[in-house]
């Protein structure tokens, strides 16, 4: 019987699962999908080598290596331990179309991501330096080491790392068979997504350029751009076609603050501002109590709004970061003797998951109709849930729901301690942990459970038949914890 | 020290004929206070001849003044015998409560420190345990006190050796008449400062207690051998009426006591004068407290009466370290002092840290004494012991008030010039003739009288009717006439009232005036809020020069020559300050402007309230400060109060001159201010901010909301609380094809009516009921949107003519008038949504309350659902215009239809909108504190239009109810829905007013006539915070089950997030007053409702799977009556209680559930928790929508 064996490393907070196709007859077909572990984790790159090392016990070869979107938690594998990978012979590299360099959808989506990123991070290193606000510039940078790599190590160079294992880079369609070599026929990988529409990414068609993102993204962005150059001196102010009046209109405010400008006493607009914007300084002269309080009311420092509007800068990195994480590729692998159906849907949000019925697939020799996505959901005895488990990384109708197979199980690579340590309240999500639940009858994995970290038995209680089915192994480093989990299909 | 009147004192004449019995029939309720013998009426003018009697009576709805006036006058029928009229002042003294628990001697603020317990008698301090030591107790026991405070304890172990019990008087009205005993009752009920006179007492003439750990053997008072005489002139609150003071003084004199030690003090009055004169002349000694105020608070600092009278000594402070009880941290009670002018008759005593008796705790002696208060009783003690010292020279005295003047002139001559760290200057400014020395005092040897010059007469107002009347040479009291006294004595209690009025005149005592100085006083005390409008008259007549009856005012310094007065240029016609002040805005969107349909509609001239304004505006609620940080920009401020801008309008609007942006929030945000005001009768406060670092933090008033325009590049506005302002962005639209807003411009936020009436409304909201910034259920944040929409929505109809323009071209009919139904047009299609932001009139949307939890989608619901009242009630209305127009067919005949109809149909809406805006308001003040829902909203919108709009013509509240219902909204726990069931219940009568309520609402003191400043008006709220807290947590921790009608969970312990650590709250339960907030609003029938809404919120963790989730919210709103403190058939009362209980497992489970399931921000929530945008929560709320299926 021609079998799928799915190593999944529960090494964090981070995806990376081996899968090893054996048809009955010849090599097996080695395929990795992803590698990476969160930024904020203590260890991580010494943990993602020891996956890496325990891949290359299994293999020397990789048939293909996937990668499904442009995330740190699933890509930093191929900085952390590029020197391992070299010991590989990798035979193609997988990337979903958004990441092809000669499409031109791609291209400004492409572009829009590195715009975005640009600003983001030009605001995170501004509003670092506002004291008020130095508490958002460290939540934004956590929200930016996580899905785009620490400084330096960025997520979009361990994609050109990926990139450069294959001299065969396969850029995957919806709707597309993933091509598999001859012999395993036994074996199909369906693209569910991305999805071209451009609606779902926020795109708009416009006139002047085939593709460009919508307008509340660009002037996000453009905003942010524009003022930052501006503050740092590069762009001047009246030739900024994003400034609210004309270049006549009103006083430089850097002349102000820095008092560069000497004005005239009798100059009421530098008074005004002097006194109802910048204040006196509080710490200046008053040494009795009395003055120290008359000198705190007149201080105007804890209203001024100097930084504010780099606020808008998590909102762009939200969005960027749920843009990015609607890249993501999605395969579903169906083996033809059994129907069942391995679900691996990177960190799809939403907006992804909307997509995939639009893929249309052709229509094989032997079957009536071509098959629909609802008929692999309605298959699928595997899934891999999606953005560890986050509450919006699930879709419920059309997703989930239409997952009836009796013996689904789903796995969950998560660190609840992690995601709390570094501000995700809700991962896994415990709406979605319930209705998971309901459609597996208990049969949930989550990386990050006592009973597999600790190396141990199948957790009490749970359905003996299934779980059975399910081994443990082990840290070579630290025997007493469990590596990965191992399931055959 | 508050005060406020309460009932009228009236001299009248009684020579024997009909005119004290007419008087008496003719006040009502009158009661006699004193007997005035002729000699005792120091003034040589009205009254120099015959018997008068003081009648006190009740005071009616005017200012107590204007009554006064009008008594004097005629009014009332007493013509014929009435001399004069007062009102009765009922003063709460301002004394504070020693912390629940906290007994020890307490070194914060700046408060010395004792070394030890009762050092305030040894040999460096007060000397007075070497001085009593030093007089027998038979000499001791000769000599009678008079005690005059709140009341005693009998129980309690200082009780003084000799109390006069037989002979003890009580005045307050509270309790029997002939038992000073603090009659607060025995269950422990929790009163701020109750148990005053017990503490006095003790310090006074305390017994000995019986042996304890750290305090030396002996007596605890200051004269412990002599007797003393218990009268009970302030209640259980430590309130006390003038007329009580004047009851107590005349008795103790009648009593024959020697001194009266009274460590309390009110404000002046003719009543009072006379009554001091009567004691002085009958030598006896009068010790009185200098006052107290707190530091930091805005309050009058100088003596109160009697103690400023120089016929009484003035008991001041000073601490252990010598320096004045003066000058502390902020927050800290201090002593009272000067005018400088005053204090050759004041001596300080030892304070704060004194010991102080516990009232109704008989073993307990705390430390914490402070205030003048514990001051008085030391130099009443050294008084009594220097009379039984000398009691023999001091019977052979000539005159009886020699024996009095004598004793004064010991103390005084005694008293140590300079301390441990204050020089003589010093001691003289602040203390007064020194700090007591009682040793001292018993070696000084009695005067001969030959020496002994009697003190300046008491009396209430001089120096005020030197002011009034223009001259400063101390003779022209004498022939002022009864009304000058009566505008003279007026002022002099305003001084006391006023800090500003207080302020001038300690800077201008002794000093030279002129006419200025003194028109900057007679300004002061006309704008101080409480004068009466006959004064106000009076002083306008002054201020203006044109008092027809003398040739303007003269003015002559004390000290200087006489000068030629300077003729006031006779002005010419002066036109009325106007009340309004005019501006353009864009009424709808400026993009509108584009379409040749909506031209003219786009523009209107609105009205706001006027007042001065700085450039910015700057105003008293506002100030536009338009700084661009993202562009390198400051925008210079409009100065709306130009000439040019006044003549026309302010500037003509305009988008590419951010002044006028500047002009348009200021418009807008007046107005919406406005609406509230008019709504919850009362001012807007703005939401606190901190100040300062550390410990040193300090929540303080914000006075003005400030708006910066251009703040953020980015489709967003907010209100943020941590800065109490508005911030507003710009972007550049990139429009759907066939929009009006051009591909590429900017679109200001700022520029919308719609989006600043919205934010603004968020802030008032915050100021009003910050509890709903806990997201709590998925109506919580919709009912905020939906509110701030419900208000720009209802204000559009405000814009008359605008209303008027919609009913031509829609032909009479309110809902196909579509500029109106949308908010902020500009702004929806410029972020590519065609249409406007949120639009109210597009037919039905495809998603129900039940199963729509984004944010926005929900609030729209509620939104939509009062859009819909007001078009069922326009049809209403309309309905028999449209039959009149049409001769019944109520079809309209085609082509336009005639301006009349149009107007009065526009007059109609407008009408509506009014109204319902007012409603929608008011129900803010009957809402539970947190967790609200929008059926929760409609019940405290029914309940609160129910009590100011009694029988409904309208069916106003049908139509609330009538939509809510069609919309699905109605709250799920009733069994029947209809306008009285919806009705918030009130609780049952035998809980309505229970014991702890009168209490707290005594120590609210509200003063429902006064015009306060907002600063005041929010700091009162926080001290009033702090009574009810202390009222409420002391009754619960006698009797938890006082918990359950106010929905508070009982024993509830606290728990700290930062260590996880839970503990007991020493006050039976945790919970925390949010706001005390007092409401004057007129009811449909003309009178007025007087509220006071306290909020109550307590809140406990939520652990699901051990680690800590959220913090779980309940509370309780209280609607109170504040009733008549003094009429006992109208107790203060619960008019209703409107709690979401924190024991509700119901509630628990829905917000575990809500807060774990899926909803609209989730990706937010996901990384950011509640923090997500820096802190600013509406940020959030007002960004780009997260993805969402």
């Amino acid at each position: 019987m021609p079998k799928i064996t799915l190593r999944l490393y529960c090494h964090g907070l981070g995806d990376c699962h081996l899968l090893k196709f054996e048809a009955d007859a010849g090599a097996p077909f080695w395929m990795l999908i992803d590698c990476g572990i969160h930024s904020s984790t203590k260890g991580g790159k010494a943990l993602v080598r020891e996956v890496v090392e325990d891949i290359r016990s299994c293999t020397d070869r990789l048939d293909v290596v996937v990668g499904t979107h442009e995330h740190w938690d699933h890509n930093s594998g191929f900085i952390q331990a590029q020197d391992l990978f070299e010991n590989f012979e990798v035979g193609e590299v997988w990337l979903a179309w958004t990441e092809n360099p000669a499409d031109d959808q791609a291209k400004a989506l492409d572009k829009y991501k590195g715009d975005a990123l640009a600003a983001v991070r030009g605001a995170a290193a501004a509003l670092a330096l506002d004291e008020g606000l130095s508490g958002a510039a460290e939540r934004l940078g956590s929200l930016l080491g996580f899905v785009f790599g620490a400084t330096g190590d960025i997520s979009r160079t361990a994609r050109e790392n990926l990139r450069a294992l294959s001299p065969v880079v396969r850029y995957l369609e919806p709707g597309q068979f993933a091509p598999l070599p001859a012999g395993l026929d036994d074996f199909r990988v369906y693209v569910l997504a991305p999805s071209r529409n451009p609606k779902l990414f926020g795109m708009v068609d416009s006139a002047s350029e085939t593709y460009s993102m919508g307008p509340q993204w660009s002037g996000l962005v453009g905003g942010l751009t524009n003022g930052l150059a501006i503050r740092e001196g590069v762009l001047s102010p009246s030739s900024d076609p994003l400034a609210p009046f004309d270049s006549a209109v009103g006083i430089k405010l850097s002349d102000l603050l820095e008092g560069e400008v000497v004005y005239a006493p009798d100059d009421l607009d530098a008074r005004f501002f002097a006194e109802h914007y910048t204040g006196p300084n509080p710490a200046a002269s008053a040494t009795s109590t009395a003055a120290k309080l008359k000198a705190a009311k007149d201080d105007q420092s804890w209203r001024r709004i100097d930084s504010d509007w780099l606020g808008a800068s998590s909102e762009l990195a939200l969005q960027l970061d749920s843009r990015t994480n609607n890249t993501s590729l999605v395969l579903a692998i169906e083996t033809v003797a059994t129907g069942k159906v391995l679900l691996f849907a990177a960190d799809a949000q939403v907006g992804n998951w909307k997509g995939w019925s639009e893929a249309k697939f052709k229509l094989l020799a032997g079957q009536e109709k071509p098959v629909e996505v609802a008929d692999l959901l309605a298959r699928t005895v595997f899934y891999k849930v999606g953005h560890h488990g986050s509450r919006n990384a699930t879709r419920g109708p059309g997703g989930l729901e239409a997952m009836s197979a009796d013996d689904l199980i789903a796995f969950i690579p998560t660190d609840q301690v992690m995601a709390k340590k570094v501000g995700w309240s809700d991962i896994p999500a415990r709406a979605l942990l319930e209705h998971l639940g309901e459609k597996t009858k208990g049969r949930i994995v989550m990386s990050d459970s006592g009973w597999i970290q600790s190396g141990g038995a199948r957790p009490q209680g749970t359905n003996a038949a299934w779980f059975g089915g399910i081994e443990v192994g082990l840290s070579k480093v630290d025997p007493k914890r469990g590596l990965y989990v191992e399931l055959t299909f | 020290m508050n005060a406020e009147p309460d009932g009228l004192l009236v001299k009248v004449r009684n020579d024997g004929g009909f005119g004290l019995a007419s008087a008496i029939s003719a006040l009502p309720q009158a009661e006699v206070i004193r007997e005035s013998r002729a000699s005792s009426d120091v003034r040589l003018g009205a009254t120099a001849t015959g018997q008068t009697t003081w009648l006190r009576t009740q005071n009616d709805d005017r200012h107590p003044w204007d009554q006064a006036h009008a008594v004097v006058a005629g009014g009332m029928g007493a013509a014929a015998s009435a001399i004069s009229a007062e009102p009765d002042m009922l003063v709460s003294w301002a004394a504070m409560s020693p912390a629940p628990g906290a007994s020890h001697q307490n070194g914060g603020g700046g408060r010395a420190v004792g070394p030890h317990f009762g050092w305030h008698l040894d040999t460096q301090f007060s000397g007075l345990r070497d001085a009593r030591a030093a007089v027998s107790a038979q000499d001791q026991n000769r000599v009678l006190i008079a005690h005059l405070d709140t009341g005693y304890d009998p129980a309690h172990r200082s009780i003084p050796a000799h109390m006069e019990t037989a002979r003890e008087r009580n005045f307050t009205g509270e309790g029997a008449a002939n038992s000073a005993r603090d009659v607060t009752p025995a269950n422990p009920l929790p009163i701020t400062n109750r148990g005053h006179g017990t503490a006095t007492l003790a310090l006074l003439a305390g017994g000995d207690p019986g042996p304890q750990p750290g305090r030396a053997p002996g007596p605890l008072g200051g004269a412990p051998q002599c007797r003393v005489l218990p009268i009970r002139v302030g209640d259980s609150v430590v309130q006390l009426r003038t007329s009580t003071i004047v009851q107590g003084f005349d008795y103790a004199r009648m009593q024959n006591a020697d001194v009266i030690s009274m460590s309390m003090g009110g404000i002046t009055s003719d009543a009072l004068a006379e009554a001091v004169n009567d004691c002085y002349e009958a030598g006896v000694v009068i010790v009185t407290a200098a006052g107290n105020f707190v530091e930091g608070v805005p309050s009058p600092r100088s003596i109160v009466y009697p103690a400023r009278h120089r016929r009484v000594i003035a008991a001041t402070g000073v601490m252990a370290n010598g320096a004045p009880y003066d000058d502390l941290a902020a927050a800290t009670m201090a002593g009272c002092h000067g005018p400088d002018s005053n204090m050759a008759y004041a001596l300080a005593g030892w304070t704060p840290n004194t010991f102080w008796a516990r009232f109704g705790a008989p073993n307990i002696l705390d430390e914490d004494g402070q205030g003048t208060s514990a001051a008085t009783p030391q130099v009443a003690a050294a008084a009594a012991l220097w009379i039984a010292a000398h009691n023999q020279v001091l019977a052979a005295y000539p005159q009886r008030w020699m024996r009095g003047e004598a004793v004064r002139q010991a103390l005084f001559r005694s008293a140590r010039l300079v301390t441990a760290t204050s020089d003589a200057a010093l001691v003289r400014k602040k203390l007064g003739r020194g700090a007591l020395d009682a040793l001292r005092a018993l070696a000084q040897a009695p005067l001969p009288f030959t020496q002994l010059v009697k003190a300046p007469v008491a009396d209430a107002s001089r120096y005020m009717i030197n002011l009034l009347i223009g001259v400063g040479s101390g003779i022209a009291d004498t022939v002022a006439g009864t009304r000058t006294r009566m505008f003279a004595l007026e002022m002099a209690q305003i001084a006391q009232r006023d800090a500003s009025v207080d302020a001038w005149l300690r800077e201008h005592d002794e000093g030279a005036f002129d006419i200025a100085d003194r028109k900057e006083l007679l300004a002061l005390v006309r704008d101080s809020g409480l004068a009466s409008d006959t004064l106000r008259a009076k002083l306008g007549v002054a201020l203006d020069g044109r008092d027809g009856r003398s040739a303007g005012p003269r003015f002559v310094g004390a000290g200087s020559k006489p000068t030629q007065p300077t003729p006031a240029p006779k002005p010419g016609f002066e036109p009325p300050v106007p009340t309004r002040r005019r501006l353009q805005i864009f009424a709808l969107d400026p993009s509108l402007g584009v379409s040749l349909a909506t031209f003219e509609s786009k523009m209107v001239t609105v009205d706001v309230r006027f007042e001065p304004l700085k450039p910015g505006p700057i105003g008293e609620y506002l100030e536009v400060i338009d700084v661009d940080p993202a562009s390198d920009r400051f925008y210079p401020p409009v100065d709306l109060d130009h000439p040019s801008l006044l003549i026309c309008d302010g500037l003509a609007p305009s988008e590419g001159l951010p002044q006028f942006h500047q002009q348009m929030v200021y418009a807008v945000a007046m107005r919406t201010i406005a609406s509230f005001e008019d709504a919850l009768g009362r001012p807007a406060i703005w939401a606190s901010h901190k100040i300062g670092e550390g410990r040193g933090v300090k929540i303080v008033p914000t006075p003005r909301l400030r708006i910066y325009p251009h703040a953020l590049r980015a489709r967003n506005a907010y209100y943020s609380p941590e800065k109490v302002a508005l911030l507003f962005g710009y972007f550049p639209s990139v429009a759907a094809l066939g929009s009006a807003t051009a591909e590429g411009t900017l679109v200001y936020s700022a520029l919308s009516a719609d989006i600043v009436a919205h934010e603004t409304t968020h802030a008032l909201l915050d100021g009003y009921t910050p509890g709903y910034r806990e997201m709590s259920n998925p109506d919580v944040g919709a009912f905020h949107e939906a509110f701030a929409d419900v208000v720009a929505l209802l204000q559009h109809f405000q814009y008359g003519d605008l209303v008027k323009r919609e009913m031509i071209a829609a032909r009479g009919e309110l809902g196909a008038a579509t500029l109106l139904g949308g908010l902020a047009k500009q702004f929806g299609e410029g972020s590519g949504n065609r249409g406007a932001l949120r639009d109210y009139l597009s037919t039905k949307p495809d998603f129900s309350y039940r199963d729509t939890l984004e944010v926005h989608d929900r609030g729209s619901i509620l939104v939509r659902t009062i859009y819909l009242v007001l078009l069922s009630l326009f049809e209403r209305r309309a309905a028999d215009l449209i039959a009149l127009a049409t001769d019944g067919s109520g079809v309209l005949r085609a082509g336009a239809i005639r301006p009349e109809l149009a107007e009065r149909l526009a007059r109609e809406a407008t009408r509506i909108a009014r109204d319902m805006l007012r409603m929608c308001i008011r129900a803010i003040d009957y809402c539970p504190p947190v967790d609200i829902t929008f059926g929760s909203f409609l019940r405290a919108l029914i309940t609160a239009d129910s009590e100011v709009v009694a029988s409904e013509r309208l069916s106003y509240r049908t139509a609330f109810l009538e939509q809510f219902r069609a919309a699905d909204l109605l709250p799920t726990n009733l069994k029947t829905a209809s306008v009285e069931t919806l009705r918030w219940s009130s609780p049952p009568a035998d809980q309505a007013s229970p014991a702890w309520l009168g209490s707290a609402v005594a120590g609210f003191n509200i003063h429902w006539r006064e015009k306060l400043s907002r600063e005041t008006i929010s700091e009162r709220a926080s001290q009033r915070s702090k009574v009810l807290h202390d009222v409420l947590s002391r009754a619960i921790a006698a009797d938890p089950s006082l918990c359950i009608p106010l929905g508070l969970e009982p024993e509830l312990a606290l728990y700290d997030r930062k260590t996880g650590a839970t503990r007991r709250s020493a006050e039976g339960t945790a919970f925390e007053v949010r706001n005390v907030r007092a409401a004057r609003r007129p009811r449909s029938d003309g009178t007025i409702q007087e509220d006071i809404i306290a909020v109550i919120v307590q809140r406990k963790p939520v652990f699901i799977d051990g680690s800590f989730v959220f913090m779980f919210h309940g509370g309780c709103t209280l609607v109170i009556d504040p009733g008549h403190a003094l009429d006992p058939q109208r107790p203060a009362r619960i008019r209703y209680a409107v709690y979401k209980r924190l024991t509700s497992q119901d509630r628990l489970d829905n917000e575990i559930a809500y807060r774990t399931g899926s909803f609209a921000s989730a990706a937010k929530a996901l990384y950011f928790d509640d923090q997500w945008n820096h802190g600013e929560p509406f940020a959030a709320l007002h960004a780009d929508r997260g993805e969402a299926e």
